[in-house]
């Protein structure tokens, strides 16, 4: 029953009191301009008061209460505690309290139905994505300001974000609250390798999400590729001071630079797939087969042109002709 | 947006909850079943949300004096119309949670880097707008770089919304060019590589067509025909998978390490890689064409592995050999999707 109540568990087979005790919670909450002790909170809360009659203990409550604290920071409710002055002498209870003013949107907002139908296109994107839930819940709360998004011209286009990397919801929250977090971390032609770092954003480019981040053990820089991290995640209990807009974009730009310094030229069999797909078909390449181009990551070129077959030769760089080679005789022996 | 489940957690509940007082707050009255449209739930689900809220009201400290929900539940039994009685506690519209900003700011810098959208400058205000709303300023934590799109994605919208035909050019895998009548139904952007949904009258069914394989593309005069209609009203809008399975599939059983992950991606649910395993998983997956997968395979470089059948096993390491120079460049290599 204790665990009914508690709103995990079996809650099936028991009404789910908790929304409406954190509905109750956030209410009084926000009601009460000289915030509400915890004991108070417990009188005044049906859910917590309810639970008290059936006879959950103490310990039990109090670990409710941090759990519905905790759920409704983490939807965007900023619980905020205080000490009142009079009391602190007596060292006594924090008080709680939610400033209305952070609940609701700034005074005055409004949405224009152009700016909702690209708001749910937005949260539409991510749709069977890691961050689905939360964009139909920000949808949902975007509605409630009041307009209609009726005879708006959704049809015709889906764009839908990828993202096949389990740990992008992680890596992103790290980033949010600056936790430190380590990771197995995979790179071509190289042996498995624990990585620590202050993840600082997930960046989608070039088709691939990338965590630009400052590697602790050796204090710089590095971009990692979701895709080449082969362990869970997992925070170090380590909290990171926060960047600024500027050291951001330095990594940006360092990887930008880095891009540019590999150019690939390959030359490519007319009339196939592969000639159509780098645009060799159309005037501006005036016939030629030879084509030119700067690239960001050489294993993952190599994996763009192995898909192309033997249509494609590649005359520079070295590493690249290697890696399509060496992934080819990969699979050749693997399917042997 | 699809209806939502009714069926949610309990803090999709608690979100519904103050999605809901705070649509009544700003419409000041609204009909039940206007409210569950807006909100983009059932009836059912906004009655029995009101049921909730019969219970939620809280007690003063004291725990004496019982404050209810301020509502008027006269005129909600009456004629099914929400409405607050008075303005003693009053919730507006909620703001987002920082997560919830964060996946819907992601969503408009993705959106911005679609040639369709890179004008709006309504999306630009909306980045701003949500940066303005969280407690603390600091750079996005999750960002879309712009990427590079052919010119005919605008042509190919206008396709679609018109409703009318088009024809275009389109080299299949083998580098043969047939011209072909399509009827365009939807744009998939993919990454770096978009899709077109349309009906195909040869094979008489809604197939995807990559854009970079197509040239030349004309608007006819020629509407949808009935067919097409008819296929496209069958279609589930959900559906956003590139690859329908059909009948006629083969099943392959293969291994794929986390660089291969988006090869199963839509066969399977993803969790994270677990280490012990070095995070490599084994998945059925359906495949109309088995000549296919040798570029679907091969090009991870051995991150992917076919397990069975014996004959999808050869079909890869063929199409290996013949990319390696050791067997004839005629691989055998059939288009995929269409």
């Amino acid at each position: 029953m204790a665990d009914n109540l508690l709103g995990d568990g079996e809650w099936q087979k028991e009404p789910d009191t908790k929304p409406e005790r954190l509905l109750s919670l956030t209410l009084a909450l926000l009601s009460n301009s000289v915030g509400l002790s915890k004991e108070e909170l417990f009188r005044s809360v049906r859910g917590y008061s309810l639970a008290i009659e059936v006879g959950v203990k103490p310990d039990a409550l109090n670990k409710m209460f941090e759990r519905d604290k905790q759920s409704l920071r983490d939807m965007g409710v900023q619980v905020e505690t205080f000490i009142r002055d009079s009391d602190m002498d007596d060292n006594t209870e924090s008080r709680y309290f939610i400033p209305a003013d952070t609940f609701v949107w700034p005074k005055g907002t409004s949405l224009s139905p152009n700016q909702l139908r690209l708001l749910e296109l937005a949260a539409k994107v991510w749709a069977r994505a890691s961050f689905s839930a939360e964009a139909a819940r920000a949808v949902m709360r975007l509605k409630a300001l009041g307009m209609a998004s009726e005879g708006l011209e959704l049809a015709g286009f889906a764009p839908r974000l990828l993202t096949n990397e389990p740990g992008i919801l992680q890596l992103e929250e790290a980033a949010r609250d600056r936790l430190e977090v380590t990771f197995d971390y995979r790179a071509p032609d190289r042996d498995v390798e624990r990585r620590v770092v202050h993840p600082w954003q997930v960046r989608h480019v070039a088709g691939q999400w990338l965590l630009v981040c400052w590697d602790v053990a050796r204090q710089d820089v590095r971009n990692f590729m979701l895709k080449r991290i082969v362990s869970r995640i997992k925070p170090t209990g380590e909290q990171f001071d926060a960047i600024t807009q500027t050291q951001l974009e330095d990594a940006i730009e360092r990887l930008r630079v880095f891009t540019l310094q590999n150019t690939a030229v390959i030359s490519v069999v007319p009339g196939t797939e592969a000639w159509v797909h780098f645009e060799m078909d159309s005037h501006a390449h005036g016939g030629s087969t030879t084509y030119e181009f700067n690239f960001m990551d050489v294993h993952l070129l190599a994996e763009q042109l192995r898909a192309f077959g033997a249509t494609v030769t590649v005359h520079a760089p070295t590493e690249l002709r290697d890696a399509i080679r060496s992934g080819l005789e990969r699979v050749a022996n693997a399917h042997a | 947006m699809p209806k939502l489940k009714n069926v949610l957690s309990g803090d999709d509940q608690f979100n519904f909850l103050i999605a809901l007082i705070g649509l009544i707050h700003r419409e000041g009255e609204i009909h039940l079943d206007a409210a569950a449209d807006r909100l983009g739930l059932s009836a059912e689900a906004v009655r029995k949300a009101m049921s909730t809220l019969v219970v939620a009201g809280h007690r003063k400290p004291s725990g004496a004096e019982e404050i209810p929900f301020n509502f008027d539940w006269e005129l909600f039994d009456e004629e099914q119309i929400l409405r607050f009685s008075d303005s003693d506690i009053i919730l507006d519209a909620p703001r987002m949670s920082t997560r919830q900003a964060a996946a819907i700011a992601a969503g408009l810098s993705y959106l911005k880097s679609l040639p369709e959208f890179a004008s709006e400058g309504d999306v630009d205000s909306l980045i701003s707008l949500l940066a303005a709303t969280q407690p603390t300023a600091s750079p996005p934590t999750i960002y879309f770089e712009a990427g590079t799109v052919g010119a005919d994605v605008g042509l190919l919208r206008r396709a679609i919304l018109a409703e009318l035909q088009i024809s275009c050019s389109y080299t299949n895998q083998r580098g043969e060019e047939t011209v072909r009548s399509l009827e365009p139904f939807r744009l998939d952007p993919r990454g770096e590589v978009w899709y077109l949904k349309a009906y195909c009258p040869i094979s008489r069914a809604i197939k995807s067509f990559r854009l970079d394989r197509m040239r030349q593309i004309v608007l006819g005069e020629h509407p949808w025909s009935d067919p097409a209609r008819e296929a496209f009203s069958e279609f589930d809008q959900d559906e956003d998978r590139l690859y329908v399975p059909g009948e006629s599939d083969t099943d392959v059983i293969v291994e794929v390490d986390p660089e291969a992950y988006e090869l199963v991606s839509e066969f399977t649910t993803i969790s994270e890689p677990n280490a012990s395993s070095g995070g490599v998983i084994r998945v059925t997956i359906k495949v109309g064409h088995l000549p296919n997968l040798g570029h679907l395979i091969a090009k991870y470089g051995g991150a992917a592995r076919v397990i069975s059948p014996p004959i999808a096993k050869e079909l890869v390491r063929k199409y290996a050999l013949s990319a390696l120079g050791q067997k004839s460049h005629n691989f055998d290599r059939i288009e995929d999707e269409d």
